[in-house]
C-alpha cells in the first residue's frame, strides 16, 4: 500500500454528530473501520464521514488519541492473545497514563474498543480494571465499583469456605 | 484461550430496561439522524447504544453507593476478559462480591488457562526446543510431535485423569535434542490445541498408548481429533485438585477393614467396611485400588467397594468347593492384579494368584457390583505366585523362585465369551526362568497399536549391592482371522541398571567386604546391610562393629535389598531399605532396552514401605511408620540432575461429623504397620494395621 492511501484522511462521526479528521492508518487500527474501508473502497470512504453511532466525542477522541500513538504498532495475531493477556501489570507507560481516566470514561473506552474491534486497546481497558480489582477484598471490590452485594451474610461465608483451598497455609 | 467473539457482547445489553436514568449524566444525543449512507446498510449502525445501556441501571445501587455501578453491566465476554488476567488468588477473591461475579468467576475457561499456565506450560517447557516464542498455526499434515501431544492418547472416558502426558518421555528426560524448529512450533501448537479445543484434555491409563517406540514411527501414534469424546469438563475442580497435590493437602478418612482384637469400644459405623471378623489372624488382605474402586482379597472373600459412598459393591466367595477332598485352606491370595482397560463400560478384570500357585480372574460389574469368576487355573507345583500382571488376553505371572509364565486366553474366541464371561483355559506362550533374578519383581503390560508388550523388571544381586534388570517381551497379536495363529514374542535383550551400593558407608567399609571366606557367598548381602539411618549423618560418625557384619549374622535379601520395585513404562522406582527411593527411565524400541542410570530421591526420614508410580512420573512413597508420605514429580528429571522434589503430604483431619456414626482418621492412632495400596489422580489409598490387629484403609483425599 502506498504511502499517500495510509495518510488520506478520513472523517469519523460520532453519535453526537462531531467530525473528527484522521489518519487512514490511524483509523484502521480499528479493525472495523478497517473490514469497512476494504470493502466500500477508499472512494466511498472519502466521499462521506464514517458513522460510529456507538461512540461520543469525548471517548471518540480518546480512541482516536490511543491509534495516533499506536499506529506503527505491529498487528497483533490472535495467537499472541494469550500470553500477551496473562501479565496483568503489563502495561505501557504511555497506556497507563492514557487510562488514568474516570471509571465512566474508562468502562466507555472499553465498549468503544470493543465495538470497533481493537483489541489491543480492549487489552489495555481490561487490564486496567483488572489492576483495579487486584489486592481488594470483595468489600473493597464492591466501593470500587458500586457493586450491591447480592449475597446474605451466610451465603458469603459459604463462598469461603469454598475458597479456603487456594490459602497458603 | 479463545472466547467467544466478543462483538456480541453489545447484544447481551437489555436496551428495553427502563429504569430511571442516573441524573448527574449527560444527556444523550438522542436526535441522531439515521445515516442514509451504504455505509448504514452494512450493519455498521445497531440499534441502541451502549453508552445507553450504560446508563440504564437499577436506581436502587445508587442509593446504597457514592456513584453508578458501571462494571456489572458489562456483557459476560468482556467481564470474562477482564478476569483473564487475574491470579489464582484473586479471581476467588473476586467470587464472594456478588452473585454475578461468583458465577464468572467459576467460567470454566477461565480455570483451563490458569490450569495451563501452571500446570501444563511449565512442563511443555521442559521439551528441548519448546521455546517461549509463538509461531503461527502450522498445518496439521506433519503429524510430529504435536499431534501426539494434543491428540496422541486414547480417551478413556473417565474425567478423573486430567492430566496432559508427556510422551516423549525419553527426550524430556534424557534432554536430548535435535528437533527442528517446525517440529518445535508444533509442539507449541499442539499444546495451545490441547488447551483451546475445550474438550476433554488428553488422558492416560497405564494400559494407554505409550510412547514406546515413538522415536521409529510418530505415525503410529496419531490419534485423529474425531477420536476425541466432547464433553465438559469442570476446570476448576481440576485446578483445585491439582493444587491441592502440589501442595500435599489432603483429607484422610480411615475406613476399617477389619476390627482388631483390642479395637472392642470401636461403635458401630457405616462406614466400617467389614462385619466378619478375620478368620486368619496375620495374613493381610491385597488391595487393590482403580478409579474410586476398591478391590479386596482375603482368604476368604474378594470384595469390591465404593471409596466415594464408603459402600461394598459386591462380593464373591474364594473358598472353593473342594471337588476332590482336597484343602480349602491353602488357597489364601498372594497377589492381585486390575485390568481397567474396560473400565469404560463398568467392567474390572481382577486376577489374583494364590498361594498354590493357582491363579483366577474374575469381572466385576461396577453398575450391579456382580463380581464373577471367569477363570480358575489349577494349581501348580512350581509354588506361590509373588507377581501378576494382566491386560487382557495376556497374564504373566511370576512364581517366589522368578518362573516367569506368559499366558494368553486367545482373543480371537473373545465373541462368545463376552456373553458368558466364562474364559477359555489360558494358553502357555512363554516361561522364563532365571537362577538370578529374586524378588522385589514388577511387570507391567502396555499396548502400543501394533503391538502388546509385557516388560519385567526385577532385581538381580551382584558384589556390591543390588541391581535392577528389565526385559521386554514383544507380543504381536494372532492374525485375526486365523484362529490356529497364536501371538508372536519377540524378546529384547536385557537391560540392566549400575549395581546400587545401598549405602555411603566408611572408606574401610569396602576393604572389609572382601575378606576371604567371609560372605563370598552371599556378599551383598552382607556387603550391604547396615540399620537404616537418615542421610544428613555422616557416615564417618559411626563406629563400625565388625561383630555385626559375621557371615552368620546373615540376612535374607527381602529384609536388605531392595524392599520394592515398581515399574510403570517408563519410569522405574526401587524403594530401598534406607529410606530413600531410586528411580530409572527406561528407553524401548522394538529390538532395544536401555536403561539410564539410578537417581536417587531422598526425603524420607524414616522407612519407606512402598513406592508406586505412574506412567506420567508421579510417585508416591509411603513411610511404613507413621504419617509420612511424599509425592515426587518425576518427569523431566534428567538423570545428571539430582533436584527431584517432593511434596510431602499433610492430611488433614476432617471435622467430625457424628462420633457416634462414623470414624475419622485419627494421627494419635499410630499405625503398626502401613503399605501404600494405590493412588489416582483424585486419592490415595494407604492400607494400614492398627495395634490391636485390625486393618483399616486410609483414603487421602486430594478434592
Amino acid at each position: 500500500m502506498a504511502d499517500s492511501s495510509s495518510t488520506t484522511k478520513i472523517v469519523l462521526e460520532s453519535n453526537e454528530g462531531a467530525r473528527i479528521d484522521v489518519e487512514r492508518i490511524v483509523a484502521e487500527r480499528s479493525v472495523l473501520i478497517k473490514n469497512l474501508i476494504d470493502d466500500l473502497g477508499e472512494e466511498a470512504v472519502l466521499a462521506e464521514p464514517i458513522p460510529i453511532p456507538n461512540v461520543n466525542t469525548a471517548v471518540l477522541r480518546k480512541v482516536i488519541d490511543w491509534c495516533k500513538y499506536h499506529k506503527n504498532d505491529a498487528a497483533q495475531s490472535a495467537d499472541d492473545d494469550n500470553d500477551n493477556r496473562k501479565k496483568t501489570t503489563d502495561i505501557d507507560e504511555w497506556d497507563q497514563k492514557f487510562m488514568q481516566v474516570d471509571q465512566e470514561m474508562l468502562f466507555e473506552i472499553i465498549l468503544a474498543a470493543n465495538y470497533l474491534d481493537i483489541k489491543q486497546l480492549l487489552d489495555v481497558g481490561c487490564k486496567t480494571v483488572a489492576n483495579m480489582i487486584k489486592g481488594k477484598s470483595p468489600e473493597e471490590i464492591r466501593k470500587t465499583f458500586n457493586i450491591t452485594n447480592d449475597f446474605t451474610p451466610e451465603e458469603e461465608e459459604q463462598i469461603r469456605r469454598e475458597n479456603e483451598w487456594a490459602e497458603d497455609r | 484461550m479463545a472466547f467467544p467473539s466478543y462483538k456480541r457482547s453489545l447484544d447481551s445489553f437489555n436496551p428495553e430496561a427502563s429504569s430511571p436514568r442516573p441524573p448527574h449524566r449527560r444527556k444523550l444525543n438522542n436526535s441522531r439522524s439515521t445515516p442514509t449512507s451504504t455505509i448504514a446498510n452494512l450493519g455498521l449502525v445497531p440499534d441502541f447504544n451502549p453508552t445507553q445501556a450504560l446508563q440504564q441501571k437499577p436506581h436502587s445501587c445508587l442509593k446504597h453507593h457514592a456513584g453508578p455501578d458501571l462494571i456489572s453491566p458489562l456483557s459476560d465476554e468482556l467481564l470474562l476478559r477482564i478476569l483473564s488476567s487475574l491470579s489464582l488468588n484473586q479471581l476467588l477473591g473476586v467470587s464472594p462480591v456478588s452473585r454475578r461475579f461468583y458465577t464468572l468467576a467459576c467460567d470454566s475457561q477461565l480455570w483451563k488457562n490458569l490450569y495451563y499456565h501452571r500446570f501444563v506450560l511449565p512442563r511443555a517447557r521442559l521439551i528441548p526446543g519448546f521455546g517461549p516464542h509463538l509461531g503461527g498455526y502450522h498445518s496439521k499434515n506433519t503429524f510430529g510431535r504435536a499431534c501426539r501431544w494434543g491428540t496422541g492418547h486414547r480417551a478413556c472416558g473417565n474425567d478423573l485423569d486430567t492430566d496432559l502426558k508427556v510422551n516423549n518421555v525419553g527426550d524430556l528426560n534424557t534432554g536430548s535434542s535435535g528437533q527442528d524448529e517446525d517440529a518445535e512450533d508444533e509442539e507449541e501448537e499442539g499444546v495451545r490445541d490441547w488447551l483451546e479445543g475445550g474438550i476433554t484434555p488428553p488422558e492416560d491409563h497405564d494400559d494407554d498408548v505409550q510412547s514406546d517406540g515413538v522415536q521409529e514411527d510418530p505415525l503410529l501414534y496419531y490419534a485423529p481429533d474425531e477420536d476425541r469424546p466432547n464433553r465438559t469438563m469442570d476446570w476448576k475442580r481440576q485446578y483445585r485438585i491439582r493444587h491441592n497435590w502440589a501442595k500435599g493437602k489432603c483429607k484422610a478418612v480411615e475406613l476399617r477393614l477389619s476390627r482388631g482384637q483390642e479395637t472392642v469400644n470401636t461403635p458401630r459405623h457405616e462406614e466400617r467396611f467389614n462385619e466378619h471378623q478375620r478368620s486368619r489372624k496375620g495374613q493381610r488382605s491385597f488391595i487393590k485400588v482403580v478409579q474410586g474402586i476398591a478391590v479386596s482379597a482375603d482368604s476368604q472373600y474378594l470384595r469390591a467397594w465404593d471409596l466415594r459412598s464408603r459402600k461394598l459393591l459386591g462380593h464373591v466367595g474364594l473358598v472353593e468347593v473342594p471337588e476332590v477332598d482336597g484343602d480349602a485352606h491353602s488357597t489364601a491370595p498372594s497377589c492381585m492384579v486390575i485390568d481397567e482397560a474396560k473400565l469404560v463400560d463398568g467392567l474390572l478384570d481382577i486376577a489374583l494368584g494364590f498361594t498354590d500357585g493357582s491363579f483366577g480372574v474374575w469381572r466385576l460389574s461396577v453398575k450391579d457390583g456382580r463380581l464373577k469368576r471367569r477363570y480358575r487355573h489349577e494349581k501348580s507345583s512350581n509354588g506361590e505366585l509373588i507377581e501378576m500382571a494382566y491386560s487382557h488376553p495376556y497374564l504373566i505371572t511370576a512364581t517366589g523362585a522368578v518362573l516367569v509364565s506368559l499366558y494368553t486366553f486367545g482373543g480371537s474366541t473373545a465373541g462368545p465369551c463376552d456373553k458368558t464371561m466364562v474364559l477359555p483355559p489360558p494358553y502357555l506362550l512363554t516361561s522364563l526362568d532365571s537362577h538370578t533374578c529374586q524378588a522385589p519383581l514388577s511387570f507391567s503390560i502396555r499396548k502400543t497399536n501394533s503391538s502388546v508388550i509385557a516388560s519385567i523388571a526385577y532385581t538381580v544381586t551382584t558384589h556390591i549391592g543390588w541391581s535392577f534388570g528389565v526385559q521386554d517381551l514383544h507380543i504381536s497379536p494372532p492374525i485375526q482371522d486365523d484362529p490356529a495363529s497364536m501371538p508372536e514374542i519377540t524378546t529384547t535383550p536385557i537391560a540392566h541398571t549400575l549395581p546400587l551400593l545401598l549405602f555411603r558407608r566408611p572408606v574401610n567399609w569396602i576393604e572389609y567386604i572382601p575378606r576371604p571366606g567371609d560372605g563370598s557367598r552371599e556378599p551383598a548381602e552382607s556387603s550391604v546391610y547396615e540399620p537404616p539411618f537418615t542421610p544428613p549423618m555422616t557416615p564417618r560418625s559411626r563406629v563400625m562393629d565388625p561383630g555385626r557384619l559375621s557371615p552368620h549374622f546373615s540376612f535374607s535379601p527381602r529384609e536388605c535389598g531392595p524392599k520394592a520395585l515398581c515399574y510403570n513404562h517408563p519410569y522405574l522406582v526401587a524403594t530401598l531399605p534406607d529410606n530413600t527411593l531410586s528411580h530409572f527411565l527406561c528407553r524401548s524400541g522394538p529390538s532395544s532396552l536401555t536403561v539410564t542410570s539410578g537417581h536417587r530421591l531422598w526425603g524420607h526420614t524414616s522407612g519407606i514401605s512402598q513406592g508406586q508410580v505412574n506412567c506420567r512420573g508421579k510417585a508416591v512413597s509411603v513411610g511404613s511408620r507413621g504419617e509420612e508420605m511424599r509425592v515426587w514429580a518425576l518427569e523431566g528429571a534428567t538423570s545428571r540432575a539430582s533436584n527431584v522434589m517432593s511434596v510431602e503430604i499433610r492430611p488433614e483431619r476432617v471435622p467430625g461429623r457424628d462420633n457416634e456414626t462414623s470414624r475419622y482418621y485419627d494421627p494419635i492412632d499410630v499405625a503398626e504397620e502401613r503399605d501404600l495400596v494405590g493412588f489416582d489422580d483424585e486419592m490415595i489409598v494407604v492400607w494400614k494395621q492398627n495395634r490391636g490387629g485390625g486393618e483399616s484403609l486410609v483414603i487421602y483425599d486430594f478434592t
